[in-house]
């Protein structure tokens, strides 16, 4: 159904060289006509960094898991659909394979830095586990690039910090740990869930300049998944919009914030608090009502409920993702215009 | 007419091992009827503790809460007379919601509990409650995790309203919602009080949420407010540099590269062990040694709101920092 959106050869939406990750058509469902994440297909190049945004419930974080090897095993028996890394089908790995793919290929941040990290273990202990698990490295060796891994996520005075446990430490400079757990094999892919959701926002600053500046320094490619379209345009260069486990709005970050074309991202962006409701009056555009849950999704476009612009052809058919010339792909039967003023 | 509260030199401290605790260290900060007051800060920073001590549960180790124009002693007798003036609204609907209370009982309970109305005058009244918050009737007989987020928020704020304060103290109300989802309930929130003449003490992390529903903005560092003063004033001309700091830190797009640079080093000080002097002078790229002396008054000399830093005459407002400024 919308195979045109990126294929191992190349990405024809936005031209892109043959990419890192390939998702194809992903799907997951807890059973038959319960479909959590329907039909997503995206790719991310090497150096990349892709912005996966939406609501929760949307499917982002799933998507991320199902990339990872780590679905749920009833969710993973009905998983169709397939991911490519370089080529590479990981759907068709063997948990024994996949092992091989987490953490040295592929790489996760996860939201929550106190319940990724083990409370009774050393941060050093904890990155050096990572290392001796990937790679033929002996004790000092290890420590050595422990202490490398720590100042490289500018943890200051790694050599003592490192027999730090979890709890020592600021929220801030655990989630440092983690990134720098994930950086540990020099892994081609980051997968960044909520990175910084948990953190407060001088320190959200710090962390975002941070993963900027690792991207820079190692061509890694980032697949950043966050709710804030602020942190998207300070990261990523192209972003996915997701609505009730699809994919809504996909294309470069500049051109969807300067024009979105699905009404749910405009409305999304317009929903962000702005201005002074005590000096203009202005109350702010929200989104009507609520997510579809998965048991009961429209037949039509899964937006229709609370979309300002349906019509009949919404409710009876599902949009397919189209792109325009320049690589900006939507979801929407009747798309805001160009140029269109979105409240 | 008399403040809906009025906190004067209100402190907290916890004894602890390694010595006092000073969670809130000396707030004094009023709200006017019908008025919204925003108090913005980073986690640890104490805003929590003092939106408890207004409604009394936690109990002040100094200064005085007074609400209405009326002083309330903690642990005293009038702990029913409280609740009518002042409710709390909590962050996590989920978490502040009994599990085993439908919406219906979850309303009525504080009327209840007030000995109002008969059983058919509360129904009423939970029904026109719901109504106010945009619940739909049949949502009466739901319980909690038969809501959305966005539904069990509603709810509190619907229970919060029974009772007809005065003042509803809003902690991190929307924090755990989605953006569509919060703008809805800081709808629901600006229309009661144009409705209903409330006064709000709106606490959040979120700058921008706090700029959008308030007449007044405090910051607050450490226990302390560093700045106070009109919503557009303290948004727009900030002149404590850790404003201008948590300013910068909101991600948005025409600000990247500027707000690098205007980076907070470091992390927030232990607040059993704060500096001396000027609590954010670890942190401040103006520091000098007489901020580790010293500790600043909020004061408002020449300026349109209230700073507390001794060099603020020195500092630029945000838009004129040289860090900042077009490079």
């Amino acid at each position: 159904m919308l195979s045109t959106l990126g294929c191992a050869s190349g990405d024809p939406v936005t031209g892109a060289p043959a990419p890192l990750l390939d998702v194809e058509d992903l799907s997951i469902s807890v059973r038959r006509g319960v479909p959590l994440v329907e039909g997503v297909s995206f790719s991310i190049g090497a150096g990349e960094a892709v912005a996966v945004v939406g609501e929760s419930g949307c499917g982002k974080s799933l998507t991320s898991l199902a990339i990872m090897g780590l679905l749920p095993g009833n969710l993973q028996r009905n998983a169709t659909g397939r991911i490519l890394l370089e080529g590479e089908d990981l759907s068709a790995k063997s948990p024994r394979e996949m092992q091989d793919v987490r953490g040295n290929r592929v790489a996760m941040i996860f939201q929550d830095p106190l319940t990724s990290l083990n409370p009774v273990m050393t941060i050093g202990a904890q990155i050096m586990e990572v290392l001796e698990a990937h790679r033929d490295i002996d004790r000092a060796a290890a420590t050595a690039r422990t202490i490398e891994l720590l100042d490289l996520v500018r943890i200051p005075d790694p050599q003592e910090r490192m027999h730090a446990y979890p709890h020592q430490l600021s929220g801030g400079m655990r989630q440092r740990v983690v990134i720098a757990m994930a950086m540990a094999c020099e892994p081609q892919l980051i997968i960044a869930d909520e990175p910084t959701t948990a953190l407060d926002v001088t320190i959200q600053a710090q962390i975002l300049n941070l993963l900027v500046e690792l991207r820079r320094k190692s061509n890694l490619s980032l697949m950043l998944i966050t709710h804030d379209l602020g942190v998207v345009c300070r990261v990523a260069e192209r972003m996915i919009v997701m609505y009730a486990g699809s994919v809504v709005e996909a294309g470069e970050v500049s051109a969807i914030l300067d024009g979105a074309r699905h009404p749910y991202t405009a409305g999304l962006m317009a929903a962000r608090p702005h201005g002074s409701f005590k000096r203009t009056g202005q109350r702010l555009v929200d989104i009507p009502g609520t997510v579809p849950p998965p048991t009961s999704r429209p037949k039509g476009c899964l937006f229709e409920p609370r979309c300002p612009r349906a019509q009949e052809k919404c409710r009876a058919v599902r949009p397919d993702l189209a792109a325009d010339g320049a690589g900006h792909a939507f979801r929407c039967h009747f798309p805001i215009g160009q140029g269109e003023a979105h409240a | 007419m008399h403040s809906a509260l009025e906190l004067d030199d209100l402190r907290v401290h916890h004894a602890t091992a390694a010595g006092p605790l000073k969670a809130v260290d000396g707030v004094t900060l009023s709200v006017a009827p019908g008025e919204t007051v925003g108090l913005v800060g980073e986690s640890g920073c104490g805003k929590s503790t003092l939106a408890r001590c207004v409604v009394g549960l936690n109990t002040p180790t100094g200064g005085s809460v007074r609400l209405g124009g009326s002083e309330i002693a903690a642990g005293g007798r009038d702990r029913v007379a409280w609740a009518r003036m002042v409710q709390m609204i909590f962050q996590d609907p989920m978490g502040s919601l009994n599990p085993r209370l439908t919406t219906r009982h979850t309303i009525e309970l504080p009327l209840r509990v007030h000995g109002i109305g008969s059983k058919n005058e509360r129904l009423e009244r939970v029904l026109r409650l719901m109504e106010q918050v945009g619940l739909g009737p049949h949502l009466l007989d739901r319980y909690p995790h038969e809501l959305s987020g966005g539904q069990r928020q509603r709810v509190s704020i619907a229970r919060a309203l029974a009772l007809e304060p005065a003042l509803l103290v809003c902690d991190e109300i929307v924090s755990a919602l989605d953006v569509s989802v919060q703008a809805q309930v800081l709808n629901l929130l600006t229309d009661l009080q144009s409705k209903l003449g409330i006064a709000f003490l709106f606490i959040s992390h979120d700058l921008s949420v706090v700029r959008y529903v308030s007449d007044r903005i405090a910051v607050m560092y450490l226990g302390r407010i560093v700045e106070e003063g009109d919503s557009e004033s303290v948004w727009n001309h900030s002149r404590h540099p850790y404003t201008q700091a948590l300013i910068a830190s909101i991600p948005e797009r025409a600000r990247d590269e500027k707000a690098q640079r205007l980076q907070l080093s470091g992390d927030l000080p232990s607040p059993v062990n704060p500096p001396s002097g000027c609590s954010f002078r670890t942190r401040c790229p103006y520091a000098r040694p007489l901020c580790a002396e010293v500790r600043p008054e909020l004061k408002s000399d020449g300026l349109p709101h209230s700073v507390a830093c001794h060099f603020v005459a020195e500092i630029p407002e945000l838009a004129a920092r040289p860090e900042y400024a077009e490079a």
